[in-house]
């Protein structure tokens, strides 16, 4: 048995062993034999599918920051529509009575709600959608939309 | 090819660049996952190696050799795989299980190996690397059987030369009692 740096230096530098005595050279070649050993015991031989599986999900990776600029495009594209909507389809109600200065009713209508909402009711809450009927209202319509 | 365009590619994020990295490099670094882990299910390890790589190669300044670097990624996922691993115990139970089947049904190219091997020979190799621990594992790995230089293994598991030469000395002896143990069979 080596009992000293021997062992390495020969293991290093992968001389032939010719000072060692025969027990020595029997545990190198020992040594030798475990490491080829090992060798072919961890040897690897990755498979096409392995490789496809990676190259795919790095192709993934790399398209994600696309993905997000098109995702934040898309929110973009859909918040300023739905401003320009809002906006093009708000109507004031002011008082015809009061004052232009503390009067002004300002309200969004939503077309969608009236579908569902009992006319009558409507015609009585507010009175301006009667204008077939001649009634008076307390109230007028100044925005635009519908 | 030329690794300085291999770095420039794989940079820019190209495809070919990691189908040629793929190439070069998956059956050395599937070899250290293999010999670290003690496992033959090195896929998804690999996997998760190449998309670590894919993040941080902006990071590489080219201080050391593409392959240090590679290598030194993959220690880190295994280092993770077995922390995770300890951390929860079901995952251990788990490991014990394929450490068994890893035994018993040993896969690929390990059949073959098992073929041009003696029954005894085997068990007694087996019972080897059983023995010794995940960082022996590595350094015997890395300079006895992938022949790297020490100033390498320095760089891969971020330790001084000094302490790498030291605890490969030690690793070394370690394994040969244990060869010495098991009457390790020369043939």
């Amino acid at each position: 048995m080596f009992n000293n740096d021997n062992f390495d230096r020969l293991i290093n530098n992968k001389n032939k062993p010719q000072d060692i005595d025969q027990q020595e050279k029997e545990e190198i070649k020992k040594y030798l034999k475990f490491v080829e050993a090992y060798k072919q015991k961890t040897s690897y031989n990755p498979g096409e599918n392995t490789k496809d599986r990676v190259l795919s999900k790095i192709k993934k990776r790399k398209f994600i920051p696309y993905r997000i600029a098109v995702a934040a495009a898309a929110c973009l594209l859909v918040l300023f529509t739905g401003i320009d909507f809002i906006s093009n389809n708000t109507i004031i109600i002011a008082n015809k009575n009061a004052s232009e200065t503390n009067s002004e009713i300002e309200r969004n209508v939503d077309l969608s709600n009236f579908e569902d909402i009992d006319e009558e009711l409507v015609r009585r809450s507010v009175g301006f959608f009667n204008e077939s009927d001649n009634t008076e209202s307390d109230y007028m319509v100044l925005g635009t939309g519908f | 090819m030329n690794e300085k365009k291999l770095i420039e590619g794989l940079k820019k994020k190209k495809v070919w660049a990691y189908e040629a990295l793929y190439d070069e490099y998956a059956p050395k670094l599937g070899s250290v996952i293999k010999s670290y882990l003690k496992t033959d299910d090195v896929e998804d390890v690999l996997q998760e190696t190449f998309i670590k790589v894919f993040k941080s190669i902006k990071k590489f300044r080219g201080d050391s050799k593409l392959s240090t670097w590679l290598y030194r990624i993959t220690v880190n996922v295994c280092k993770d795989i077995i922390a995770k691993r300890k951390k929860r115990k079901q995952f251990l139970t788990d490991f014990q299980e394929r450490e068994e089947n890893y035994n018993l049904n040993p896969k690929s190219s390990t059949n073959v190996f098992k073929e041009v091997m003696d029954e005894l020979s085997y068990e007694e190799l087996i019972k080897v690397i059983n023995r010794l621990s995940e960082e022996d594992r590595l350094l015997i790995k890395l300079r006895d059987v992938d022949g790297l230089a020490y100033s390498e293994i320095a760089d891969i598991i971020d330790k001084p030369v000094g302490t790498v030469k030291s605890k490969l000395h030690y690793a070394r002896k370690r394994l040969r009692d244990m060869l010495e143990e098991v009457d390790y069979h020369v043939q």
